[in-house]
């Protein structure tokens, strides 16, 4: 009876969205939601055991809710939309379901037996200390999502620490860095009672935070301590203290190794990627084994143990792969994979020792050991190891070029047929590699070298524009000047180029992200890269780093359709991915584009409107529909994953990439799929500029955003009640912004017809911004403001003139959002 | 008497290049001219170099030219081929006989080695 079971679903779903939306202010949805639910566990028949225990215990959390007697009511709430969502898989068959309803189960489980004992749990399965693990997460994963005003998450963050104070499994020590950070916090509600004005400082965060993270890693280090009593403070067994750096370590070694052995790593895991899709390569093979046997080498040497040993492992592992012993298939791959980030971690953890801490054995290092050792006897083999009912997901292949085209089945897949006699295969080739010859320099040096020049293309331009240079009469002196302006632009592009990496990095660990999270979803996804040549700043591409794995993560999670899904709309199985780096305009533009379900314009402009961000979405262009989601406030389906959800949000992705003047935007076509594009300037010290003068002050308009001047015609300006001048250009109204009001600065050309009105576009909207006079254009070094002066309307920066005075650099985005949105 | 001895150290993994360095500089050998595969060693030992190289350390596993392979050339040139060279491996001694019975190798130092015994195998095939 398809129906009713899809009618359950949309009935789940209904229930669910109804909880998240307004379960909190309204209790009389509470009870409605738990009298549905109560007659659809009836109506289910109890044939799914684990299923109807889960939605009990959910209608049980909706009612200790609603009674006020949960201890901690949003993490209740949160736990049980979690629950019904799993719910919502399990009957939709998708992968994993049992999985989540049991982890779901147990969270809720965990949840309300806080609830002051008055809520009876049906079992007792959750550790104590597993209960203290999961609610220091929780409390780590609220305060990253803090908002400095938000003073009613800060108290839920103090009951869920409070919680973890007086949890019986508790160790001691963790406690006692809980009770620091639940003071810490405390105090930061007590001070927000007395004072409206106060908001919740950065740096406490930070230090809740940080004890958060102490906390947590105390119970991961100690997780075989068993602990039962708040008194006991068990030693940890002696293993697990064991510190394996030597004492005689030469320590200037140490971190050369660590950071060449980073590069190895970096290579290994894309060599390990690409054998995934094409076993045979063998160069790939012998790129791994070399890392795996170069950290053997070198880590034996300085008698790093932990490191030979799992290297040598897993070095044995790929000699397997590369004798032709074993395909590298089944459960082979994953089992590399765990390796390679073991090793990733370890080097973290040899870093964090030659910084004074303790080298201690990771988490789960010896089972990975063991299996490493021999992952026969533990089951593993190159034979796809079936799963049932759901047909193993095959795994997202890794090309550099695109494959087959839209429309067919991506034909070359990894063979999935299990094999059982492994093939022989030719040994290892040598093949041909270019090695460049480089030194490694600190990036700090480097960033102040990078400085010192743009510093002296400052003053070299003072001198170059100097009355007595630029006045004429010294013709020799103008020769050399010149010359020297020659060498000092070459300098400068040449200290910028330094500074330039390529998307390389940045998109292999998307490679990663993506094989992981396709598996995770049960989607499958071909994973196609382009341009990973091309290169940015490097201080940008830590920046572009968050919003790329948000928006990958969008596009998996949200976009690609599951393989069944896909097939019945005559799709291909596999989902593609793209993510491109190209040049444009002198930007690098970053595309994620996939080939999901796109956007839901309709589902987006109702929930625009119900966050009170639109009033109808009528008269909205496509496009200005889908950037909505980019609003604050804007947050779309973010409990119902952990995929997607939990993190920031599509804002802060916009806010952090325009604050480094760059720009997002979303295309999208229903049913064929969506675009994120990502302009990001070249580089985030140097713009073009046009100096501007308004009275006595100069400022800067970055040109790329300059559309044209004007000197309008008093007869094209009107008023308009609420918008202020407008200025009619091409039959288009433009909202005007008279710069020297806007920073009160005086003796100003204030009629309009004299002054000159410079039009500039972002997003698509367009500003007129009125001047007295152009200057020049020019290359401009930016300055940052400084923190204290870091969020002024209108300005984005400052720069240095050639007169050596400071000139601001008008902020285009602001103003034109300004300007639009009054 | 060993002082102005200019030695060869030839491996892909820098930090194991620097490693061999500081144990050659313990017993004072300074004078060293590296290569990260053998085929930049090549192009090295045909370059005049002053003083001479007299003692050739190479990894075995490398990319592009293998330290094998680069014994193998070192010895069929006729201005090279007296140089004593140690190969630097973590392969079984069976395997190291075996492939070294075709070229003459002077001494091997199996991975994972004490800075001591490396030390010790170079004095021994400098004849101190």
């Amino acid at each position: 009876m398809p129906t009713s079971h899809e009618d359950i679903v949309a009935r789940l779903r209904g229930i669910r969205e109804e909880i998240d939306h307004r379960g909190l202010t309204e209790p009389a949805a509470l009870k409605e939601a738990a009298a549905g639910l109560e007659r659809l566990i009836r109506e289910m028949d109890g044939e799914k055991s684990d299923l109807n225990r889960l939605l009990g215990l959910c209608v049980k959390g909706i009612r200790a809710v609603n009674e006020l007697r949960a201890a901690d009511t949003l993490g209740s709430v949160d736990a049980i939309i979690e629950s019904l969502d799993a719910a919502e898989h399990y009957l939709l068959d998708r992968p994993n379901k049992e999985v989540l309803v049991r982890e779901a189960g147990q969270l809720l489980d965990s949840v309300l037996s806080k609830n002051s004992g008055r809520t009876e749990t049906d079992s007792e399965e959750i550790h104590p200390e597993e209960f203290v693990e999961m609610t220091l997460n929780d409390a780590a994963a609220c305060l990253l999502q803090i908002d400095s005003d938000d003073f009613s998450e800060m108290e839920r963050l103090c009951r869920m620490i409070d919680a973890v104070v007086a949890a019986r499994g508790c160790p001691a020590r963790c406690r006692t860095i809980s009770e620091q950070a639940l003071q810490l916090a405390v105090r930061v509600v007590d001070k927000g009672k007395a004072d409206p004005e106060f908001t919740i400082p950065e740096d406490a965060i930070t230090d809740i935070g940080l004890a958060l993270e102490e906390a947590l890693s105390f119970l991961s280090e100690n997780e075989t301590a068993s602990v039962d009593t708040p008194a006991d403070e068990k030693p940890a067994p002696e293993a697990e203290s064991t510190d394996y750096l030597p004492d005689d370590a030469d320590l200037d070694l140490i971190s050369a190794f660590i950071a060449e052995s980073g590069d190895l790593i970096t290579n290994a895991e894309e060599a390990l990627l690409t054998l995934e899709s094409n076993p045979e390569d063998i160069e790939a093979v012998s790129t791994v084994f070399r890392a795996f046997h170069n950290i053997k080498g070198t880590s034996a040497f300085f008698e790093l143990s932990l490191m030979t040993e799992l290297a040598h492992h897993a070095e044995s592992l790929l000699s397997r792969v590369r004798d032709g012993e074993i395909r590298y298939a089944g459960g082979y791959p994953d089992l590399a994979l765990r390796s390679v980030d073991m090793l990733k971690e370890l080097f973290r953890l040899l870093q964090e020792a030659l910084n004074g801490s303790p080298f201690l054995k990771p988490q789960g290092y010896d089972e990975l050991n063991g299996l490493l050792a021999a992952p026969e006897a533990a089951g593993i083999s190159d034979v796809s190891e079936p799963v049932a009912p759901q047909p193993v997901s095959p795994r997202p292949r890794f090309d550099e070029k695109t494959p087959s085209t839209d429309g067919e089945t991506p034909a070359a897949e990894p063979p999935a047929s299990p094999q059982n006699a492994p093939t022989p295969r030719p040994k290892l080739q040598t093949g041909k590699q270019v090695v460049e010859s480089s030194i490694r320099v600190p990036i700090d040096r480097l960033d102040r070298f990078i400085d010192m020049v743009g510093e002296l293309v400052v003053s070299h331009s003072m001198v170059a524009q100097d009355e007595l240079v630029a006045g004429g009469g010294h013709h020799e002196l103008q020769k050399k000047v010149a010359h020297t302006t020659k060498i000092v632009r070459e300098l400068q592009n040449m200290s910028m180029s330094m500074r330039m990496i390529p998307l390389k990095t940045t998109f292999r660990k998307m490679a990663r992200l993506v094989r992981d999270l396709s598996r995770k979803v049960g989607k499958d996804v071909s994973f196609i890269t382009e341009g990973e040549d091309t290169e940015i700043d490097r201080n940008m591409v830590d920046i572009i780093n968050d919003p790329l794995v948000h928006m990958v993560r969008n596009a998996l999670d949200h976009g690609i359709e599951l393989p069944e899904v896909r097939e019945k709309m005559g799709k291909p199985r596999y989902g593609t991915l793209h993510l491109s780096a190209f040049h444009s305009a002198g930007n690098v533009v970053v595309e994620v584009r996939d080939d999901g379900k796109g956007l839901d314009r309709d589902a987006i402009t109702a929930k625009a409107r119900e966050r009170g961000l639109i009033e109808n979405g009528g008269g909205m262009s496509d496009r200005e529909v889908y950037n909505l989601i980019f609003e604050p406030g804007f947050s779309t389906a973010e409990i119902v994953s952990d995929v997607s959800g939990r993190g920031v949000g599509m804002d802060v992705v916009r806010r952090n990439i325009e604050a480094i003047r760059g720009q997002v935007e979303i295309q999208a076509t229903p049913g064929r799929g969506a675009v994120f594009k990502m302009s990001l300037p070249l580089t985030l010290a140097i713009i073009d500029g046009m100096v501007v003068g308004v009275g006595a002050e100069k400022y800067v308009i970055p040109t790329i955003s300059i559309v044209r001047s004007v000197q309008p015609n008093p007869k094209d300006i009107s008023t308009v009640l609420h918008k202020g001048e407008m200025l009619t250009l091409q039959g288009k109204l433009i909202p005007l912004f008279r710069i020297a009001d806007l920073f009160d600065v005086r003796e100003a050309e204030s009629e309009l017809d004299k002054a000159i009105t410079v039009v500039v576009e972002n997003d698509g909207h367009q500003a007129g911004l009125v001047v007295d006079e152009l200057i020049g254009s020019q290359q401009i070094v930016i300055k940052t403001l400084g923190e204290s002066l870091g969020n002024i309307t209108g300005i984005s920066g400052s720069a240095i003139m050639p007169d050596g005075r400071v000139g601001l650099i008008l902020d285009v985005g602001g103003l034109v959002r300004l300007a639009n949105t009054d | 008497m060993t002082e102005n001895i200019c030695v060869m150290v030839v491996d892909d993994f820098s930090t194991m290049r620097r490693i061999i360095k500081k144990v050659l500089k313990g017993i004072q050998l300074e004078n060293v001219v590296e290569a990260d595969n053998g085929i930049s060693a090549w192009e090295k030992l045909n370059a005049q170099t002053d003083p001479p190289i007299e003692l050739i350390i190479c990894d075995w596993n490398m990319p592009g030219m293998t330290g094998m392979e680069l014994l193998e050339k070192v010895r069929s040139d006729e201005s090279l081929a007296d140089i004593p060279f140690i190969m630097v491996t973590a392969e079984g001694k069976d395997k190291i006989d075996f492939e070294t019975g075709k070229a003459d190798l002077t001494s091997y130092i199996a991975k994972p080695f004490k800075a001591d015994e490396l030390k010790e195998k170079i004095n021994l095939v400098l004849g101190k």
